[in-house]
């Protein structure tokens, strides 16, 4: 039966492909085999189903004349094919290396599209493998309701508040930062733009019904702001770290200089995100001695002092 | 078996890009047995219009020396690719983008002209993905890559994440794997005797060495990492589960806004540090050894930092 029905549907998008003028029903049912008698119910609702799944892949003109005459069918070709994409070898390959590092529900979506762009690239394999959006359930929900401009529920716990709360959410753009997943778009419970980081989304995103209202804003970029988040000292600083020898690893990755003094390494580094260094230093609390400045001292003092409360 | 008409639309399209191609490819490429493909074929060649100008797709498929081959002479009307849907551009763009954000890993000049041409073939939409470009040191990848292609070695200087402590290897790598915005390069360590995957951004230094390897050979296994056999149970901020592997997770529940976790590690000495670096965030609910370790940690630094 199925077999059937892409046949016909083949046959249907192939006459309207080959018509130099849009076609009636009639002219359509008379050219294309399968659709049984034109004045059959059968017909009709065949004819209404292939028109549906044409939709679905193709841009589809239906004229509705007033004037009594009838309605006309054809294909918009511009719409509907892709202007020609010269693509050389590496360049289909890297196609088919970007679409197969999809690790969830888009790698179903993208797979024949990749496979038609990449041609016999996508079958290659070679010293470079990529994988993107590892169990992340909330990617594929989140981007459905993004393209089909819905508002999203969600649960989320913030840190500020210390608590979890329901927030409505028209959603803009998913943003990946520094191995972080983050939602960006309009939090409509604070009437502004907010970034909410995946991991902290307690339960299901749930889509709902509402249409988006906010367009999002083209002065924004979100990984601008993700940036701007690590911009904890107002002007660039420099830290002097005594550290042992072959020791410290976190830290020698961050330093600009190193210089051996008796019995130490003592690494020089500039840093804009104190707070950043400081749990790299926190790693190595008991081996790392910071030399200056003494805010960056008081910063890894203060993340010690909160684990002794905590663990009592 | 069910042909779908997307599938028979793009498969006639890939047919006509690609004439005289082998079956077998076909069916890798769709995903397809070769039964299905030859099904899909059949089907395509049976499109018409009625009886006015006999067939519209031409194909044949015939065999040569014991490899089946698929020319494509007629595609009547459908010589150009259907455009894509907004969710296969979604995921083509957000790809690319993810390869753009990988420095070193792939041409970035190429990859960032094939973003333009692409997007403005799907019609120049937003990206509806965004992704940072990562902090991966693009010369040590260069080094890595060459000594891949040239099957060298290199000689590293690696710092553990377990422990923080650096140590000089020779390895000979042989893949770069990527995983969201981590690199890895998987190797043969000369060291260990065993393949072992190891953090680029983790490598301090890099040199290559006019040296062929040849522990791949004999390398089947992968070096042993000790068993993860120390049982802990931790609360946390939800967004700390993140920090652990998957599997070592023996429990996780909610208990409020915090969750409680218990988990198998190898180390009490990396699980520690994560819980000084951590803020507060974690905290040791039992052994009562990993909490003494990490007070005495704490303490450390506050004796050698005096108010």
């Amino acid at each position: 039966m199925a077999v059937e029905n892409t046949l016909r549907q083949l046959n249907l998008l192939l006459v309207l492909l080959n018509a130099s003028v849009p076609l009636t029903r009639a002219q359509i049912f008379d050219r294309v085999a399968g659709y049984g008698p034109s004045d059959s119910e059968a017909a009709q609702r065949k004819f209404e189903r292939d028109k549906k799944d044409l939709r679905s892949l193709l841009v589809f003109d239906e004229s509705n004349p007033n004037d009594g005459a009838s309605d006309t069918y054809a294909i918009d070709r511009k719409k509907s094919f892709m202007p020609d994409v010269p693509l050389d070898g590496d360049e289909k390959f890297l196609i088919s290396l970007a679409i197969k590092a999809w690790r969830d529900a888009h790698i179903g979506q993208a797979a024949s599209a990749g496979a038609v762009l990449s041609g016999a690239q996508w079958l290659r394999s070679g010293p470079i493998q990529a994988a993107l959006g590892r169990d992340e359930r909330h990617l594929a929900p989140l981007e459905k309701s993004i393209l089909e401009n819905r508002v999203v529920e969600f649960a989320y716990f913030s840190r500020s508040g210390g608590d979890t709360k329901t927030r409505c959410v028209e959603p803009w753009k998913i943003v990946l930062h520094q191995a972080h997943w983050y939602l960006f778009g309009y939090d409509q419970t604070v009437d502004q733009p907010r970034l909410f980081r995946f991991a902290r989304i307690h339960g299901d995103v749930q889509g709902t019904d509402q249409e988006i209202s906010v367009a999002p804003p083209q002065d924004i970029d979100p990984l601008d702001l993700l940036r701007g988040f690590q911009r904890t000292e107002a002007h660039e600083e420099v830290a002097r770290i005594a550290v042992p020898f072959g020791d410290c690893a976190n830290l020698r990755l961050l330093a600009d200089e190193v210089v051996e003094s008796s019995g130490s390494d003592v690494l020089n580094m500039k840093y804009i995100d104190g707070y950043r260094l400081a749990r790299e230093i926190a790693l190595v609390c008991d081996r790392a001695i910071v030399l200056e400045p003494k805010s960056l001292t008081d910063r890894v003092t203060e993340i010690m002092n909160t684990v002794l409360q905590v663990h009592g | 078996m069910a042909v779908r008409f997307e599938i028979a639309v793009r498969m006639l399209a890939y047919l006509k890009a690609n004439n005289y191609v082998p079956l077998a490819q076909v069916a890798q490429v769709f995903s397809l047995s070769e039964a299905q493909v030859r099904i899909y074929c059949s089907h395509l060649a049976d499109a018409h219009i009625g009886d006015y100008y006999g067939e519209l797709v031409e194909i044949e498929i015939e065999d040569d020396d014991g490899e089946v081959w698929i020319s494509t002479k007629e595609t009547l009307g459908l010589n150009q690719q259907v455009k894509f849907t907004t969710e296969q551009s979604v995921a083509i763009i957000g790809g690319l983008k993810y390869l753009e954000s990988l420095p070193g890993l792939v041409d970035q000049k190429q990859i960032s002209a094939l973003l333009m041409k692409l997007q403005h073939a799907f019609g120049d939409q937003d990206s509806i993905i965004e992704i940072g470009a990562s902090d991966i040191n693009a010369h040590i990848v260069e080094i890595l890559k060459q000594a891949i292609d040239l099957a060298k070695c290199v000689r590293i200087e690696y710092g553990a994440a377990i422990d923080q402590k650096v140590t000089t290897r020779v390895i000979e790598p042989v893949l770069l794997q990527a995983n969201e915005s981590v690199l890895y390069v998987r190797a043969y360590c000369q060291e260990s005797q065993g393949m072992r995957s190891f953090r680029v951004d983790r490598i301090l230094s890099a040199t290559a060495l006019d040296i062929s390897g040849d522990g791949r050979e004999a390398a089947g296994s992968d070096v042993q990492i000790a068993a993860a056999d120390i049982s802990v149970s931790l609360q946390m901020l939800p967004e700390m589960l993140e920090s652990f592997a998957p599997e070592t997770v023996i429990e996780s529940r909610f208990d409020g806004d915090l969750m409680l976790v218990t988990l198998n590690v190898t180390s009490t000495k990396w699980l520690t540090s994560l819980v000084l670096a951590s803020a507060g965030d974690i905290v040791v609910i039992k052994p009562e050894s990993v909490r003494a370790e990490v007070l005495a940690r704490a303490n450390a630094w506050l004796s050698k930092h005096p108010q």
